[in-house]
């Protein structure tokens, strides 16, 4: 067996010790500074005779060893009988001594001696200290287990990427890596085992042959962080001799969200091996890319939304580029942002206020240049549901009232509606005394609010208002057009109103639900006796007035408010109607009952008619009754105007996806949901689903016919689909009425692995750092030496043991060293 | 509001808008304005019995709010308690608390809507029935309402309809209008300065009492400032909404010297 007591570590300190000691004697020969020169050479001397002593010794203890045994193994213990603090007196003692010779021999001014009486003394403090510590060889026979060396290699999606036109890929570079490696796998072998495996969203074992193919790489993520977990816990404390990972460096998951976190050192220390890294790629990539878009998935109807995305550029020299913001396939902005060259991303910021309440997609996108190496990168989508921050309402009254103040309270006091309401306090009929400059009064803004502003209401309110008179006539077209784009109409009765207001033949009767009788005499439009409306079927399920879950409670409640007085008379319920609540006693000229509440659909708004103003006694004359809150009132308003906005929670028909985003392959589930006319569970009933881009006006590519269960509701699973934005829509009918809801999702494309293309070896280098590692950089094949974990010694089957301190010759050396540096030292005057 | 809107509100100019004559018909009694006289026990007669009568007319002729004139007077176990949103307790001598059933129901009309006027026709700062007054207010006010307290000089009371500066009655003895204030709604309001005796006419015409020591300039303030709780009790806030705010402030600088 060869010997080594000094491994190659130790050797080169004393030799550089040595040389160094020579250099700083010549110096300080040159110098005439006696002292470093004695010093110098004492240390010098030291270290040559240590590696003199250590050559000599290992020579002769091999001599000495029996050659019938194949001894493999040595180690150094020491058999001196004091504990680990008493050894460690000894040698601070050793130590002292030396000290004390350099002080006590700087008197003496030929450095020779000088530095003769330091080796003497050295010498036997070192004699010394292995009769203190009683050091031992013991040579060993022992069985060693191999353990395993993991190579894993990156399968990501971003190894696919060819830094160059035509240029092999990321994985084409790993595999030569792995064919050109294999005198490195045969060496590793002979002592030890080699796995492989393949590593992106997961850790998979392959086979060398395997990774020595060209393989197209398919992981939608680079979990390096989970992966090198993941083979910690495959392998025992001692099985695992090293790790060797093949990458271009980049990766998501827990490395990629703190790479210089301490969360990251903790996982690499963890590891308790070292992991050697080699860089499977080049850094010559040209790519434009949205790497990041930022943007809430809720926003707000006609509040700033603000849409932030990263534009990254790799390889690319300093150039402007133009980004656009899309908002269903329509641009809506566009900038242009500075890339490339030392600037590698740049943060774009849009702002911009939807209008339109419901689901969005939007996209930013820069255009794809010459040369790129992705171009699925190029752009970004995302789903966003608009919703209303607050509902807009839009009040006038004609006068003053207790119905008007009743719901002027209730709107106030809900923080979800924002009000402005416009009161007629004072017409020309009423007498004017005083100046203008004495009172609060302002004039009817008719242009702003029905010319101008009027899209930025969701709902209007108009209660007992006689339009004719503020000029508004001109503008009932628009109003018209405000109900079919989308908006909220309710109008509430009184003197001013329907018939009594001069609707009748105006657009604004078209709206209603109600067929208006024309105007004439009071008593033939209007009534004032006091009744208690009655609840048709309809009225009584209709979520307007759903004051209770239960239908019976619900009947129960609608009959115990007080009683509603004085009517305006109508023809009778409009095409389309609803009548919610009707006259006991009143009948239409055609016999039916008189509708006291109405609701129909216009185009894509609601109308509402109340054909009283009274409706303000279910809360302040409710709440006089005992067990009554005289909440009845402000729930009715409050359910009227949702059901007017078309809140989805009112809707007779949904379409709702589990997630409004999905990751690649996860499964889709769409759940319809279908409310009949008279808003109980259409059981039975069927809906078509179908399913497109909602991003390119293409036909559907998948449809489904659904059943629905006796709950009214249904479940739709469509196939995989491939990265983009979807249109679901459902199709259903209601009472002969075509209705449908939509819904849109996302399907994420190839996550964030091809967001930053370009190949970065800092990760590498960290990991290899971190674990006393190598990093082995773009080389072309593993080198053989790579160093890794001693094998485990699992048996010993002879042991010998060499005593150095036992030896009489240490014993005589060192009195013997003694002896002589006494008598130098006398002969110097010292002592 | 956005302030895009807001901002289209505001450069409007200051004359009201004719309409074309139509008679008023209110579809209803219940639907017509009106105001309650409250009677409570140990109170006695009503002091200015024909007080709301002629404000109730003057609020009919000067606004387009649809008014019932009949009087109404109301004690506080009545049914119809409710059915009037408004009422009006005058009084020139001290009463007792109502029961604990009354005032419990008097709280709960405060708390779901209503407003009551308080008006002393003592003819004195802290009589006998503004000390029963307070006390009452006190016992009957919401839970969770604000103390009596003086309204400030730029609350919506003062500019529902009419731009008020001082809240006088038959006699100008305060300068404040105290009121208790709950969820951001005026409950209850107390003067002292008499206005149902500045509003109060005999059935001859002529006024019951003189207006000290303002005169006839005082009781026309009297009656604006009627006007404006009525604009209150019906219309809330509305003049606090921030559309008319500069207008508001506008119209206050050209007073302004």
């Amino acid at each position: 067996m060869e010997l080594e007591l000094f491994d190659r570590g130790v050797r080169l300190v004393l030799a550089g010790v040595a040389v160094t000691a020579a250099l700083a004697c010549g110096i300080a020969w040159r110098r005439r500074a006696v002292g470093p020169v004695a010093v110098g050479v004492a240390l010098g001397g030291l270290a040559l005779l240590a590696l003199v002593a250590e050559q000599l010794l290992a020579r002769a203890i091999a001599a000495t060893l029996p050659t019938e045994t194949a001894w493999n193994d040595w180690r150094w213990v020491l058999e001196s009988p004091w504990s680990r603090s008493a050894r460690a007196a000894g040698i601070a003692a050793a130590a002292a001594v030396l000290l004390l010779a350099l002080r006590d021999t700087a008197r003496e001014r030929r450095p020779v001696r000088r530095a003769t009486l330091l080796l003497l003394r050295g010498g036997a403090c070192c004699g010394a200290l292995v009769l203190f510590l009683a050091p031992a060889l013991e040579v060993r026979q022992v069985a060693r287990e191999p353990n395993r060396i993991a190579v894993l290699v990156d399968d990501s999606r971003s190894m696919s990427i060819a830094e160059t036109t035509g240029g092999p890929t990321r994985a084409d570079r790993a595999a030569a890596a792995i064919r050109a490696s294999q005198a490195a796998f045969a060496a590793w072998r002979t002592t030890r085992r080699v796995d492989f495996f393949t590593f992106s969203d997961g850790l998979l074992p392959v086979s060398e042959t395997e990774l020595a193919l060209s393989r197209p790489a398919r992981g939608d993520a680079t979990l390096l962080g989970e992966a090198l977990q993941s083979l910690r816990a495959r392998y025992e404390a001692h099985e695992l001799a090293g790790i060797v990972v093949l990458s271009d460096g980049i990766a998501t998951g827990k490395l990629a969200e703190d790479a210089a976190g301490a969360a990251t050192t903790e996982l690499l220390t963890g590891l308790d091996a070292q992991v050697h890294t080699l860089f499977a790629a080049e850094g010559t990539l040209r790519d434009l890319a949205v790497a990041r878009l930022d943007v809430d998935e809720l926003a707000f109807a006609r509040t700033v939304q603000t849409v932030e995305a990263t534009i990254t550029a790799t390889g690319l020299p300093t150039q402007e580029v133009p980004v656009t913001l899309r908002r269903d396939g329509v641009v809506v902005r566009e900038t242009r942002v500075t890339v490339g060259g030392n600037r590698e991303s740049a943060r774009v910021t849009f702002e911009v206020v939807p209008e339109r309440v419901g689901q969005q997609v939007l996209e930013v996108s820069v255009p794809l240049l010459a040369g790129e190496a992705i171009a699925t990168n190029n752009a970004r989508l995302a789903v966003v549901r608009v919703t209303r921050d607050r509902l807009r309402v839009l009040q006038i009254a004609g006068r003053p009232s207790w119905d008007v103040r009743a719901l002027r309270g209730a709107l106030e006091s809900d923080p979800n509606v924002d009000l402005v309401s416009f009161f007629i306090l004072r017409t020309p009929d009423d007498i004017q005394l005083v100046p203008p400059e004495e009172m609060s009064l302002i004039p009817f803004p008719t242009d702003e609010l029905f010319g101008q502003e009027l899209g930025s209401f969701d709902v209007v309110v108009m209660m007992n208002f006689e339009p004719g008179p503020y000029g508004i006539a001109p503008y009932l077209d628009q109003l018209a057009r405000f109900v079919v784009g989308g908006g909220g109409l309710a109008v509430v009765g009184g003197d001013l109103a329907f018939s009594s207001g001069g609707y009748a033949g105006t657009p604004l009767a078209a709206l209603l639900p109600v067929t208006l009788l024309p105007d004439g005499p009071a008593a033939a439009i209007t009534s004032t006796s006091e009744f208690h409306p009655v609840v048709p079927a309809l009225g009584q399920r209709h979520p307007i007035l759903a004051f209770r879950l239960d239908p019976r409670e619900n009947l129960a409640r609608l009959a115990s408010l007080p009683p509603l007085e004085g009517q305006n008379l109508v023809a009778g319920p409009g095409p389309g109607a609803q009548v919610l609540l009707e006259h006991p006693t009143l009948r239409t000229r055609a016999g039916l009952p008189m509708p006291v509440m109405a609701t129909r659909d216009h185009g894509a708004g609601r109308t509402l008619a109340v054909l009283t103003d009274s409706t303000w006694r279910w809360g302040l004359v409710a709440a006089g009754r005992e067990g009554d809150d005289g909440r009845a009132h402000a729930t009715f308003w409050d359910r009227a105007l949702r059901w007017l906005i078309r809140d989805p929670d009112l809707d007779h028909l949904r379409l709702e996806p589990d997630h409004t985003a999905y990751d690649p392959g996860v499964p889709i589930t769409l759940a319809a949901r279908l409310y009949g006319a008279d808003y109980l569970p259409a059981a039975g009933a069927t809906v078509d689903v179908e399913l497109g881009l909602a991003t390119a006006d293409t036909p559907p590519t998948w449809r489904a016919k659904l059943t629905l269960d006796a709950d009214g509701h249904a479940h739709a699973a469509p196939p995989t689909l491939a990265p983009g934005a979807y249109r679901a829509v459902a199709r259903a009918d209601l009472a002969g009425h075509a209705i449908s809801a939509t819904a849109l999702f996302l399907v994420r494309a190839e996550s964030a692995e091809l967001s930053r293309p370009a190949a970065d070896d800092a990760l590498l280098r960290q990991i290899s750092s971190a674990t006393a590692g190598q990093f082995l950089g773009a080389a072309s094949s593993l080198p053989l030496d790579l160093p890794f974990a001693p094998l485990r010694v699992v048996r010993v089957d002879r042991r010998l043991e060499i005593e150095l301190w036992s030896e009489p010759m240490i014993l005589l050396l060192t009195l013997g060293l003694l002896m002589a540096e006494w008598t130098l030292r006398r002969s110097s005057g010292l002592l | 509001m956005s302030p895009t809107r807001r901002g289209l509100l505001l450069g409007l100019g200051a004359a009201a808008l004719l309409r074309p004559t139509r008679n008023a018909r209110a579809l209803g009694e219940s639907s017509r304005f009106r105001i309650a006289e409250l009677r409570l026990p140990g109170l006695g007669p009503s002091p200015r019995p024909r007080a709301l009568a002629r404000l109730l007319w003057e609020i009919d002729k000067r606004t387009s709010i649809d008014v019932g004139l009949e009087r109404v007077e109301l004690r506080l176990g009545d049914d119809t308690l409710f059915h009037h949103p408004l009422l009006y307790l005058a009084g020139d001598r001290a009463f007792p608390l109502p029961p604990p059933r009354e005032l419990e129901r008097l709280r709960r009309y405060l708390a779901l809507g209503g407003l009551l006027l308080v008006d002393s026709a003592e003819g004195r700062i802290g009589g006998p029935f503004d000390t029963s007054a307070r006390a009452l207010l006190a016992a009957a006010a919401p839970t969770g309402a604000a103390p009596l307290a003086p309204l400030p000089a730029d609350h919506v009371i003062f500019q529902s309809f009419y731009l008020v500066e001082a809240p006088t009655g038959r006699l100008a003895l305060s300068p404040e209008l105290e009121a208790i204030e709950h969820d951001g709604r005026v409950v209850a309001v107390h003067t002292q300065n008499d206005l149902g005796g500045a509003w109060a006419r005999d059935d001859f015409g002529a006024w019951e009492h003189e207006c000290h020591p303002g005169g006839e300039r005082q009781r026309e303030l009297a009656f604006r400032l009627g006007i404006n709780l009525a604009m209150v009790a019906l219309c809330l806030d509305y003049k606090t909404d921030q559309v008319h705010v500069p207008f508001l402030l506008k119209r206050r600088r050209w007073k302004v010297p």
